[in-house]
């Protein structure tokens, strides 16, 4: 599902219009990102959490070259589901 | 950290940004999440912009073996979601390390820093080695009880858990900055995983091959650490290991016709790879602050040593400066070679002057010398020769006036000898008589020998007037040139 069928989804089941329903979609996505910004866990129950994670410098051969690569530290968004949505998905089967 | 955001400041954020209801933004956001899980349920995969990416995979059955016991042990597959961000949000996120760049290490960087991190990451192994039993207990019991696991907060058990499936696109990356093909067909290899039967492409089974190859060689430079985890990874599986042993199952699967051994060999190396790099993490958040520090000071110094270099150089070049400043107006200064205006010529005469004052000196020591040898010859005549010392020194001290008017006397006989000779119009020095003759050499000019007799080339006119020389230009080898006694006027 691409992002204009969720909000045609959302708009369907909350009874908005698709420009509202799209607008309020990225101001939560702009919240969203805007905590993991400043470094905070965005807790969502029943669903998950986002966090920023730090991956540290580290060395890399390539393989192709054999070059030695120092590849610099990043931070990266990290979502872990909650157990209740695993257990969503794995109830049934 | 920067603490931790719950549902409801979310709700209240959106509220906020869009002008409308707590309640409203509240169903809405409840609304959103619900979506997301259910179409996750329908569809396993849904893409929202600027967030990312929300997948289900499914992680197939797989068998492990116990170290200790040699147990085989089944563990059952599952889905498990799996979120990739969006790159506008991976941007955004990675905003205050957007400057740094992979960059190339020659042959000589030691990599102490490095070495150390992997030390300690060894002892980290075994500290997870020992926590890993609960783990697994974990895993044995089902879901409820890892989840339990997670509601007290064991802080080993989530972190494992979330990183390891994490790590792995992080090792595919990897891949991916040297060997795009591989890495184009990354997410295939998962989804092969799926559907093991039919995927029996031989292309697939290459490129898992060189991912292995890619990792294992990364693994190279944590070799030593990598042994206890091999272990470590054997015998007592992660929970989240339990996919990749999933995926390693389906592998052997698809590798029955090809080499079996070497490919689990491989994936075992991946899975060590993952785990290290696991560990990697933990002690990087400890590492990073010295390596920072390591690093800066490492920085310092080289500034000082460079500093130090400049100043020297600029030091160097300051004297240099200064030497070449100076040479020129050594040069310019020299007695040799400056030249004078006609009218200066005095300063040159000086040069024989002094040589003739020198020689006088000489002689009157000389005379000196002889009187005071007179006088040890004459000790026996007592107070006489003593009287006539005496009357040397009086004629010493009468020299002097003597040569004051004998000075007179030679200005005017000068004048008149002057007379018989020709004169150079307007010039200093007048020419009272010969001082020698000069048979000229081939190669000599009237400069060369008024520069070698008289110290300066201005005083060839003297020359050329005394000899009549029309041609001053013209002057043949072997004639007689006579060199003028000059005297100032």
């Amino acid at each position: 599902m691409n992002n204009k069928e969720f909000v045609a989804e959302l708009s369907r089941r909350l009874g908005y219009s698709q420009k509202d329903s799209s607008a309020l979609l990225s101001a939560l996505v702009s919240e969203v990102s805007g905590q993991l910004e400043e470094d905070r866990i965005v807790s969502i129950q029943d669903f998950g959490n986002f966090e920023v994670r730090k991956k540290l410098e580290r060395v890399v051969i390539s393989p192709a070259t054999q070059q030695r690569m120092l590849v610099p530290p990043r931070l990266v968004v990290a979502f872990k589901p909650s157990t209740q949505l695993k257990d969503k998905f794995n109830v049934e089967a | 950290m920067g603490g931790r955001v719950l549902l409801q400041d979310l709700i209240q954020g959106v509220a906020k940004r869009a002008n409308i209801s707590e309640q409203e933004a509240e169903t809405f956001v409840r609304t959103v999440f619900t979506v997301i899980s259910d179409t996750l349920a329908d569809e396993k995969i849904i893409k929202i912009r600027n967030l990312g990416t929300f997948k289900l995979v499914e992680v197939n059955d797989r068998e492990t073996v116990d170290t200790n016991t040699g147990a085989v042990t089944r563990i059952k597959g599952y889905r498990k979601v799996v979120f990739t961000p969006d790159n506008a949000l991976k941007d955004l996120i990675n905003k205050p390390f957007a400057q740094f760049e992979p960059v190339v290490l020659n042959e000589a960087t030691a990599l102490s820093d490095m070495e150390r991190g992997v030390e300690t990451l060894a002892s980290d192994d075994e500290e997870a080695e020992d926590e890993e039993p609960d783990m697994t207990d974990a895993e044995g019991l089902g879901e409820g009880a890892e989840a339990d696991g997670e509601d007290s907060d064991s802080v080993e058990a989530s972190e494992g858990e979330t990183v390891i499936p994490e790590e792995v696109p992080v090792a595919d990356e990897e891949a991916e900055a040297f060997q795009p093909e591989v890495s184009a067909n990354d997410p295939e290899a998962t989804e092969a995983n799926d559907a093991a039967e039919t995927v029996t492409d031989a292309a697939a089974a290459e490129n898992q091959e060189q991912e292995a190859d890619a990792s294992e060689q990364t693994k190279e430079t944590g070799d030593a650490a990598a042994e206890p985890v091999e272990e470590a990874v054997d015998g007592e599986p992660l929970a989240d290991d339990a996919e990749l042993y999933e995926e390693m199952a389906a592998a052997n699967i698809e590798y029955q016709h090809a080499d079996y051994q070497k490919v689990q060999d491989q994936k075992v190396e991946e899975l060590n790879v993952t785990t290290q790099t696991v560990e990697h993490q933990t002690i990087e958040h400890q590492s990073i602050v010295h390596q920072g520090q390591d690093g800066n000071q490492r920085q310092g110094s080289c500034l000082r040593l460079s500093q130090g270099g400049m100043i020297a150089l600029f030091v160097f070049i300051l004297a240099l400066m200064v030497g070449s400043y100076m040479a020129g107006y050594y040069r310019v200064l020299c007695p040799c070679t400056f030249i004078p205006e006609a009218d200066n010529d005095s300063e040159y005469l000086q040069l024989p002057a002094k040589k003739d004052s020198l020689a006088t000196v000489r002689q009157f020591k000389e005379t000196v010398k002889h009187s005071v040898a007179d006088t040890a010859a004459k000790a026996d005549a007592g107070k006489a020769t003593g009287q006539t010392a005496a009357k040397d020194v009086k004629d010493e001290k009468t020299t002097p006036q003597q040569s004051e008017k004998n000075q007179a006397d030679s200005l005017k006989q000068l004048r008149e000898k002057a007379a018989q000779y020709p004169q150079v119009k307007n010039g200093t020095y007048l020419i009272v008589g010969v001082k020698a003759v000069h048979k000229l050499k081939s190669g000599e000019s009237l400069l060369r020998l008024a520069l070698n007799n008289y110290g300066s080339k201005d005083f060839a006119k003297y020359i050329i007037a005394m000899n009549h020389i029309k041609n001053p230009n013209l002057v043949q080898v072997g004639q007689d040139i006579k060199l003028p006694e000059l005297v100032k006027k």
